[in-house]
């Protein structure tokens, strides 16, 4: 299967800040987040911005400069739409606060019917809108105009790949465009789900992004680069060993790529030790961790951007893997037509 | 000539049947699991009803680690995944011989996450007291503690990682997170999964719970759930409707290409024979009244199935028995069917056990199965005053044989999935 590339975006995070979220932990961690241009054409309105994520804003304005571009060749009712999720909560004491502050503030009261309708009332009324899962897929359904086959996946960064793959998928089998897009939250609630899966969070380095991808079986977009390979491996022992091993050069087709992007790490040492791995592999071995941490589901796509910029440089094949949470391995190859 | 996507085993832990046995006697004796929630105290909401599994379930997950244990008691929705499969074990051990690991792949619809803050009121009190943000210092403290997954707040993946060991599945394990809609898409990308090659045999299902403080509060100031008084039935289709009933469910299918069927002689339940998924790209917060995409996503059914629209002869509905969503999927019927609108019945069960947002495709696509299996076609339990008079809404039970039915399920934020079903039994 080879599927054109017809164009990819990618938004990081712009404001990076140390932040120790509990007593618990005794060290801070990078955390990166998105300050998206209120001034793009493309900003949501006013009602909807309340309920959306900084990284679903992010993602709406990148799909929609993107579709802006092909608008007259895509039928938007016809494009498929996969989205890959990080977790779904950017400020955890914003988002629950209330149920604290009200469990606070009748902490003495024995009458839990009064505690539980002082909750309900402070709720505020928008609560689970903050936290869809698919808020990213449909916001930028709403405001691009995508109709067609679609799906969001979540919430390791396993997940962005298969939202290329299905994407990928939709454009070969079904002959339809397709947009492959992630967005990550990061963060602080985003720390605490992930740093527990690892022995030491020291060094801790994560980040909001958004990327895109429009894929394509036709070359009619003048295209210069293609995806040749996609592969995946799974890890059902986790549950019983919680053990992770790199082991990336499984899925690799050959050692012949110009360059090997990798991804998967939260800390420095395991971005280290990832390196050294890599290098065995290919010597042009590059990680995208040292400026933006991990980004979970949208890690792929930073890498793909990346590995563009280096097909654009002359390079002509560029393998790229991730790894999740669970040890959970992908690779994606790119090559220039 | 396309090969095909068949179902040969399914399961279903649901309000109104523990176990797909129980499912059509559940339906039959008009059996409605909607009461007062018992599991948390919900005297203070504004409503108290809910359709939730009453039965303690821990005798279904006896052989479970203790870790796994004390999470099931965090978390519902991995207690119920962790149930369907202890129900069904047994009886699924001579196709689990048949499946090659490498060609076998799980893919489930997860419903969002419920953080039980509420279990942990006086931790949180005491975190509180020492001017900690407390919600942080409660998960880090809950965690420390951890073995291979957290005590709370997991990756969503954790669902699909608990069923794939369970099965040995290694081609893939997916997560889709698309609301209402969620499970339905993992049949439906199950479906071209095994059409793709990609696989031999997928489960497909998936599981959620809305039966939680967070929840209840999310859903009931979306104004989705009627509150508490004299007229607060869940009604689908019936102009006088208020709203849903809060769910909770766990389920899936195995599917298994053609090949698989014809070379281990197994006999099918039923075929995926297409399936329409679309977006409404309108409005976040309610459908499309023109029903465009919704009415594209019954017609995109049909037309992969090949099968003419007039042949189908059941349209197993979404009908949450909200305001905003019955009267627009009957309009979306009424354009993708035209005059075999008014002729097909038209049902909806969420009347008998309620809303299992991610789960809600899963839990009615085993309904279907049973019904299919019982040529019968369940009314519309409580509806009085239909919206559509001039459409074949039932209010009683009748028998009927299923040979093709359409079953869809529409998610908010405008995402529209519709499943093309052939009874193969």
């Amino acid at each position: 299967m080879e599927i054109f590339i017809v164009d990819s975006s990618h938004t990081s995070s712009n404001s990076f800040e140390e932040k120790r979220v509990t007593s618990l932990i005794p060290q801070s961690f990078l955390s990166g987040r998105i300050i998206n241009d209120k001034d793009s054409e493309f900003y949501p309105n006013r009602g909807d911005e309340k309920i959306m994520r900084s990284e679903t804003i992010a993602a709406l304005i990148l799909v929609n400069q993107l579709i802006q571009k092909y608008k007259s060749k895509l039928s938007l009712d016809e494009t498929g739409l996969f989205v890959a999720s990080g977790v779904f909560i950017e400020n955890l004491e914003k988002h629950l606060g209330h149920i604290v502050k009200f469990i606070n503030t009748i902490k003495e009261s024995s009458n839990e019917k009064e505690k539980y309708r002082k909750i309900y009332f402070a709720s505020p009324p928008l609560l689970a809108l903050q936290t869809l899962t698919n808020s990213t897929m449909s916001f930028i359904a709403q405001y691009s105009g995508i109709k067609g086959n679609n799906a969001t996946y979540g919430n390791t960064s396993l997940s962005g790949f298969h939202a290329i793959e299905e994407a990928c998928d939709e454009a070969y089998y079904n002959n339809r465009e397709a947009l492959a897009c992630a967005s990550n939250c990061a963060g602080e609630y985003s720390f605490l789900v992930h740093s527990p899966f690892f022995n030491s969070s020291k060094n801790w380095k994560e980040s909001a992004a958004a990327g895109a991808l429009l894929l394509s079986s036709k070359i009619i977009f003048d295209s210069k680069y293609k995806i040749t390979a996609l592969k995946y491996s799974t890890n059902n022992d986790y549950l019983n060993s919680n053990h992770i091993e790199r082991n990336w050069k499984k899925l690799l087709p050959d050692l012949n790529a110009d360059a090997l992007i990798f991804s998967g790490a939260f800390t420095e040492e395991i971005n280290l030790n990832d390196l050294l791995y890599c290098k065995k592999l290919n010597p042009n071995s590059i990680s995208i961790f040292d400026t933006l941490g991990n980004m979970g589901p949208a890690n792929l796509f930073a890498s793909i951007n990346k590995g563009i910029e280096l097909l654009k440089s002359g390079l002509k094949k560029i393998d790229i893997v991730d790894s999740d949470v669970f040890g959970r391995e992908s690779l994606i190859r790119i090559e220039t037509i | 000539m396309q090969k095909k996507v068949y179902i040969i085993e399914h399961d279903l832990i649901s309000p109104i049947a523990i176990g797909r046995e129980n499912i059509v006697d559940g339906i039959k004796l008009n059996k409605s699991a909607d009461s007062q929630i018992k599991r948390l105290d919900v005297s203070g909401l504004p409503f108290r009803k809910g359709a939730e599994i009453k039965e303690d379930l821990s005798k279904y997950y006896t052989e479970e680690t203790d870790e796994l244990k004390a999470l099931f008691t965090l978390d519902r929705k991995l207690e119920l995944l962790a149930t369907t499969w202890g129900k069904s074990k047994n009886r699924l051990g001579s196709i689990l011989n048949k499946c090659e690991p490498e060609r076998t792949g799980v893919i489930l619809g997860i419903g969002a996450e419920a953080i039980p803050l509420t279990y942990f009121e006086q931790e949180l009190t005491q975190f509180i007291d020492k001017k900690l943000n407390a919600i942080s210092e409660l998960i880090t403290a809950l965690n420390s503690k951890s073995g291979a997954l957290n005590t709370v707040s997991n990756p969503y993946d954790i669902y699909t990682l608990y069923l794939a060991e369970k099965f040995n599945a290694r081609a893939f394990q997916k997560s889709i997170l698309t609301a209402c809609v969620s499970s339905t898409q993992a049949i439906a990308q199950a479906y071209d999964s095994i059409l793709r090659g990609k696989a031999d045999v997928i489960i497909a299902g998936g599981t959620d719970s809305i039966i939680n403080l967070i929840a209840l509060i999310s859903f009931g100031k979306l104004g989705v759930i009627p509150e508490t008084g004299t007229n607060n039935l869940c009604r689908p289709f019936d102009t006088n409707r208020f709203g849903t009933i809060a769910g909770e469910a766990a389920g899936f299918v195995i599917m298994a290409s053609q090949d698989f069927v014809n070379k281990h002689n197994l006999k099918p339940l039923a075929s995926i024979i297409g399936y329409g998924n679309t977006l409404d790209g309108y409005k976040i917060t309610a459908p499309d009244q023109n029903a465009t995409a919704m009415s594209k996503a019954i017609l995109d059914a049909i037309k992969q199935s090949k099968i003419s629209a007039n042949d189908y002869d059941y349209f197993y509905a979404h009908g949450t028995g909200t305001r905003q969503n019955d009267s627009v999927e009957l309009k979306a019927i009424q354009t993708a069917l035209g005059n075999h609108a008014n002729a097909i019945p038209i049902s909806s069960t969420k009347d008998r056990h309620g809303h299992a947002i991610a789960a809600a495709g899963i839990q009615e696509l085993c309904i279907l199965l049973e019904l299919m299996k019982n040529d019968l076609i369940p009314g519309n339990l409580n509806l009085q005053n239909s919206i559509e008079p001039d459409m074949n809404l039932p209010k009683e039970n009748f028998s009927q044989k299923i040979n093709y039915a359409l079953t869809s399920n529409f998610a908010f934020g405008g995402i529209n999935t519709v499943l093309a079903v052939k009874n193969e039994q």
